[in-house]
C-alpha cells in the first residue's frame, strides 16, 4: 500500500483503511468533532463490546474540555489496555482483534483500546474423554478461558506460560505451559523449537499442531497426547511434562509421552489403587485382544485348524459351513460393518444415532448370521474387539488400534500365524524406534526402568508412588518421602 | 529406497501367499480318532472318526473305514470315500487292536511322531475287540462322536489316578528310555458300551500282557505318587474278629471288604549300589476309610491300628504277587532299571541287558499305611 505509514490527513486516512478492509461493511468509521478537533474512531461492530465503548470510551472522549493529544488519550481515558500503533497494517490487525482505534488526523500514532467481545461457549462437561469419577470440566475453544482454568488448578508462580505465534497467513496464538522447576530444559527447548520453526500458513487445531511437530508424523501411533481434560493436562504438567495450548482449539497437547500413557486415565488415580491397577491392566489386555482376536480367527480357520480346541471345533465348523466366503473376506466384511456403524453413529444426529446403533448392531448382526453371511462366533469376536478398542482413554490411540487390525487381518489371511507374527514383530520394531520429543516411546519397558513400571503399567498406592516418571527426565524426580507420606496421626478424642 | 522396500514387501505377500495351501475348516474332514485293526498278513484296516461340516446335515460326525498297507495309505484310501479332504491335525486318540499291537507299535508310532500335525499329547489305547467295532458304537446319542467320548473316558481315568499317563509323548519316552517299559490303557466293549478293561503291558513296543484294574492300582502305587486315589481291598474274613461289635449286625457274615479314599501315597525306590536287581521299595500311604463291610468298633484305637496292619500286610503280599506277574512277562513298567540308572554310574542298565535281568529282580517292600479319618463321630 502506498500510504501505509502515519501521519496521514483525514480523507486519505479513511480511504486507506477502507481499502485495507476490502470495503467491508462491518468496519465502522466515525469522525467526532470535539472542541474543533477531528477525532476518528473505528472498530468492527461485532468484535467489540458496544456498551463499554459508549460508557468508558466515548463518554470521556467527548467530555474533554481541551483538544486531545496521543499522550492524553493513553493516560486520561479509563481503559487499562491501550497501545499506540503507527502503521496501517498494525491498525488493521488491532481492529480485527477487537480493538477500538482512535486516531487524531495528522498525528504520528494512533491509540488502540482493547474492548474485545468473543463469542465463546461456557465451560462444559467432557464429551470424548468422559470420566465416571473425578473432575468433569473440559477445555473450551477460548485460550483465555483455558489458561484461566489452568492457572486456577496450578496456582503456583512456578508455572511458566510462553507465548508463540504460528501461521504465516492466519496467525494462531500458541502457549507452551510447564513448571519451571520440574520440566526438563531440553524437552522445553525441543517443544519451543519445533513450534517456532513451523513454516505453515495456518494451524487449524491443536491436533493439527500435534501432527506437525510430532517426531514421526507417518506413524500410526500418536506421540503426543491430545486431551480435553484440564485435570489430565495439569496432572501431566505436575509430573514434569510440557503442555501446549492453541487458541480456538478445545484440546491441549502434552508431551513427551510413552505408549503406555495413552492407556492411563486420571480416573485410575481417583479410584483406589487396586481398582486403578485392575482397570489399567484391563485396558492393556483389551488392546491386545482387539488387535489379535480377529486375525487369530482368520488364521486358525484358514490354515491352522489344528490349534482350534476340540470342544470348539464343532460349533465353529458348523457355523462356518453356512458361510460362502473365505474367512478373510468374512472378517473384513464384518469389520467394515462395525466401522460403518461407528462412523454413522458419529455423523448422525444424536437421536437418530441411537436408533441406528440398535438397527445396525442387533438387526444387522442377527440377520447376517441367519442369512449365512457370517458365522456367529465371528460376530462375537468382532464385537468384542470393537468394544475393546473403545476402552483406550485416548480417542486417537483407539482409532490407531482399530486401523492396525485391517492389515493384520489381511496378513493373517495371506500367511496365517506367520503373518500375524510378522505383523506383531513389525509393530514392535516400529514402536521401539519411536520417540516422543526425543524421549523413548516404549519406556519403561524399553529402556527398562523399574521405578516407572508403577504408574504406567500398574498403579501402586500413593505412598509407594514417590517418583515422577523418569523417562520424562524431570529436574526433580522425587515427589515425596515414602515414609512421611504414609505417616498417620490420630487425635484421640478426649 | 523406503518405497522400494514397501513395494517389495507387498509383492512378497501377494506372491508367497500363493504358496501356502489353504485349509478352510468347512472344506475338511477333520479326523479326531483313528483305530487300527489287522486286516490280513500285510495290510491293516483303519477306522477314522471325523467331523465333516455340511450345512444340510445336523450330525457333523462320521466314521469311515479303509484298508491299506501303511497308516498314511489308510487316509489316502479313505479320501476316496469322503466329500471333504481328510486331515489328521486334530487326531487326539489312536487305538490299536491287541493283535496288531502284539506285532510291534513302532512302525505306526514313528509316523505319528514324525507327523508335525499330530499332537504329541494325543492319547493311545489298545483294544481287545476290533477297533472298528469300538469306534462305531454310538452309546450316547448326545455326543455323537465316539472317538471323543473314548478320549474323554481315558483322560478322566488318568486324571483320577486310575490309569497311568497314556499320551504319545509318554509312550515314546518310556519306550526309548532304558530300564522302563511303556503301558497303555486296554479297552473293551460290553453290551454296546466301551469300557476300560485294564492295562496293556508292553515289552519294548510289543503288547505282551494285560493286567486287571486291581493290578493297575499296584502298578500306579509303584510308578507315581497318588494325590487323590481310591481303592477297594478284600481282607481275610476273620482278621478283625476281636473288634467286632457285640450286637451281631446283618453284615456279620461274608468277606471283609475295605474301601479306601483320598489316598495320598509316597514312594521311595532304593536300588542297591552296583546291583540293579536288588531293590528296596518304601511305600507310605495316607488314606481315609470310607467303607467297611463288617461291624467293627472303629472308636477303638487298637481296632484302627489292627486294621492298618492288616491292610499293610495285604498290600505287601499283593505287591509281591504283582512283581511275579512282571517277572513272568519280563517287563518292567515300573521303571526299576531306570531308578537304578538315576542313582548309579556303574554297571548301568541298558535296553539290551535289562530284559534278561528282570526275572532275577528281587524287590523287598515296606508298606506303611495311616488311616487319617474313618468317618466315625465320637
Amino acid at each position: 500500500m502506498e500510504h501505509s505509514t502515519l501521519p496521514l490527513q483525514l480523507d486519505n486516512y479513511l480511504n486507506t483503511l477502507k481499502q485495507q478492509f476490502n470495503e467491508s461493511p462491518d468496519l465502522v468509521q466515525k469522525v467526532f468533532h470535539i472542541k474543533g478537533q477531528e477525532v476518528v474512531i473505528h472498530f468492527i461492530s461485532y468484535q467489540i463490546k458496544k456498551d463499554r465503548l459508549e460508557r468508558e470510551l466515548l463518554e470521556s472522549l467527548t467530555k474533554s474540555d481541551k483538544p486531545w493529544s496521543v499522550h492524553d488519550l493513553q493516560n486520561k481515558i479509563p481503559l487499562a489496555s491501550s497501545q499506540t500503533v503507527s502503521s496501517m497494517d498494525q491498525i488493521a490487525e488491532h481492529i480485527i482483534h477487537g480493538n477500538v482505534v482512535v486516531y487524531l488526523p495528522g498525528e504520528k500514532e494512533a491509540v488502540a483500546f482493547l474492548l474485545p467481545q468473543q463469542q465463546t461457549r461456557a465451560l462444559d462437561r467432557a464429551e470424548t474423554e468422559s470420566l465416571v469419577f473425578g473432575p468433569q470440566l473440559a477445555f473450551t475453544e477460548s485460550l483465555v478461558t483455558n489458561l484461566n482454568v489452568i492457572r486456577w488448578r496450578l496456582d503456583t508462580d512456578d508455572l511458566v506460560v510462553e507465548k508463540l505465534i504460528v501461521g504465516d497467513r492466519i496467525k494462531s496464538e500458541v502457549r507452551v505451559v510447564y513448571l519451571k522447576s520440574l520440566a526438563n530444559e531440553e524437552n522445553v527447548d525441543t517443544m519451543r523449537q519445533r513450534i517456532s520453526d513451523l513454516k505453515v500458513s495456518e494451524v487449524e487445531d491443536t491436533s493439527v499442531l500435534g501432527q506437525l511437530i510430532e517426531d514421526s508424523s507417518s506413524s500410526i501411533f500418536p506421540q503426543l497426547i491430545n486431551t480435553e481434560l484440564p485435570d489430565r493436562f495439569c496432572n501431566s504438567i505436575s509430573k514434569g511434562r510440557i503442555g501446549v495450548l492453541v487458541d480456538k482449539s478445545p484440546t491441549a497437547l502434552i508431551g513427551p509421552m510413552t505408549l503406555f500413557s495413552f492407556f492411563e486415565s486420571t480416573e485410575d488415580l481417583y479410584m483406589r489403587w487396586n481398582m486403578g491397577t485392575f482397570i489399567r491392566l484391563l485396558r492393556f489386555i483389551a488392546m491386545a485382544l482387539s488387535i489379535i482376536l480377529t486375525p487369530m480367527y482368520v488364521a486358525a480357520l484358514t490354515y491352522h485348524y489344528e490349534i482350534i480346541p476340540t470342544s470348539l471345533l464343532v460349533s465353529l465348523g458348523q457355523s462356518r459351513a453356512m458361510v460362502p466366503f473365505p474367512p478373510v473376506l468374512e472378517a473384513l466384511l464384518l469389520e467394515m460393518l462395525i466401522e460403518l456403524l461407528r462412523e454413522a453413529g458419529a455423523r448422525l444426529p444424536t437421536k437418530v444415532g441411537q436408533t441406528m446403533g440398535i438397527v445396525g448392531g442387533i438387526v444387522l448382526g442377527q440377520a447376517a448370521v441367519k442369512a449365512g453371511f457370517t458365522s456367529n462366533i465371528l460376530i462375537i469376536i468382532i464385537a468384542l474387539s470393537a468394544l475393546a478398542s473403545f476402552t483406550a482413554p485416548s480417542y486417537l490411540m483407539g482409532t490407531a488400534i482399530r486401523i492396525i487390525r485391517f492389515p493384520m487381518i489381511i496378513l493373517a489371511g495371506a500367511w496365517g500365524l506367520i503373518g500375524i507374527t510378522f505383523a506383531l514383530s513389525f509393530i514392535l520394531i516400529h514402536l521401539l524406534k519411536q520417540k516422543s520429543l526425543g524421549r523413548p516411546y516404549l519406556a519403561p519397558i524399553y529402556p527398562f526402568q523399574w521405578k516407572d513400571i508403577n504408574d504406567s503399567l500398574i498403579r501402586l498406592p500413593f505412598q509407594k508412588n514417590d517418583t515422577r516418571p523418569l523417562n520424562v527426565m524431570p529436574e526433580d524426580t522425587s515427589r515425596y518421602d515414602q515414609l512421611k507420606a504414609a505417616e498417620k496421626k490420630d487425635v484421640d478424642p478426649s | 529406497m523406503k518405497r522400494k522396500r514397501i513395494i517389495l514387501i507387498v509383492l512378497l505377500v501377494l506372491i508367497c501367499s500363493g504358496c501356502i495351501p489353504k485349509s478352510y475348516i468347512e472344506q475338511l474332514g477333520i479326523i479326531t480318532a483313528v483305530g487300527y485293526d489287522m486286516a490280513g498278513e500285510k495290510s491293516i484296516r483303519g477306522t477314522m472318526v471325523m467331523y465333516q461340516f455340511d450345512p444340510s446335515t445336523t450330525s457333523a460326525s462320521q466314521v469311515v473305514t479303509s484298508e491299506a498297507a501303511t497308516s498314511k495309505g489308510l487316509r489316502f484310501e479313505a479320501n476316496r470315500m469322503t466329500s471333504h479332504r481328510l486331515v489328521s491335525g486334530q487326531v487326539r486318540l489312536e487305538l490299536f487292536q491287541d493283535q496288531l499291537a502284539a506285532k510291534g507299535m513302532t512302525r505306526y508310532m514313528d509316523t505319528l511322531e514324525r507327523d508335525a500335525k499330530v499332537s504329541d499329547m494325543g492319547l493311545l489305547g489298545v483294544s481287545e475287540v476290533p477297533t472298528a467295532d469300538l469306534l462305531k458304537i454310538n452309546n450316547s446319542k448326545e455326543s455323537s462322536n465316539s472317538g471323543e467320548s473314548i478320549k474323554k473316558m481315558i483322560e478322566k481315568s488318568v486324571d483320577n489316578d486310575v490309569l497311568p499317563d497314556a499320551t504319545i509323548r509318554t509312550f515314546m519316552h518310556d519306550y526309548r528310555d532304558a530300564g522302563i517299559d511303556p503301558t497303555l490303557p486296554m479297552l473293551s466293549s460290553k453290551e454296546d458300551t466301551v469300557m476300560i478293561s485294564g492295562l496293556a503291558l508292553f515289552k519294548d513296543d510289543r503288547y505282551t500282557a494285560k493286567i486287571s484294574p486291581q493290578e493297575t492300582f499296584y502298578l500306579l502305587l509303584l510308578k507315581e505318587e497318588y494325590k487323590d486315589g481310591q481303592f477297594q481291598l478284600q481282607l481275610p474274613d476273620e482278621a478283625l474278629k476281636e473288634f467286632h461289635k457285640d450286637t451281631p449286625g446283618p453284615s456279620e457274615e461274608g468277606p471283609l471288604h475295605v474301601s479306601l479314599h483320598e489316598i495320598d501315597s509316597g514312594l521311595n525306590i532304593q536300588p542297591k549300589q552296583g546291583d540293579p536287581t536288588e531293590q528296596d521299595v518304601k511305600v507310605t500311604m495316607e488314606a481315609r476309610l470310607l467303607e467297611i463291610t463288617k461291624d467293627v468298633d472303629l472308636k477303638n484305637k487298637k481296632a484302627i491300628h489292627k486294621l492298618e496292619e492288616e491292610i499293610e500286610k495285604k498290600v505287601k503280599s499283593d505287591l509281591e504277587q504283582f512283581m511275579n506277574v512282571l517277572k513272568e512277562n519280563q517287563v518292567d513298567p515300573v521303571g526299576f532299571g531306570k531308578a537304578y540308572n538315576a542313582k548309579n554310574r556303574e554297571n548301568r542298565v541298558t535296553n539290551e541287558n535289562w530284559r534278561q535281568q528282570i526275572p532275577n529282580l528281587n524287590v523287598s517292600f515296606d508298606v506303611n499305611l495311616k488311616l487319617l479319618r474313618h468317618g466315625t463321630v465320637e
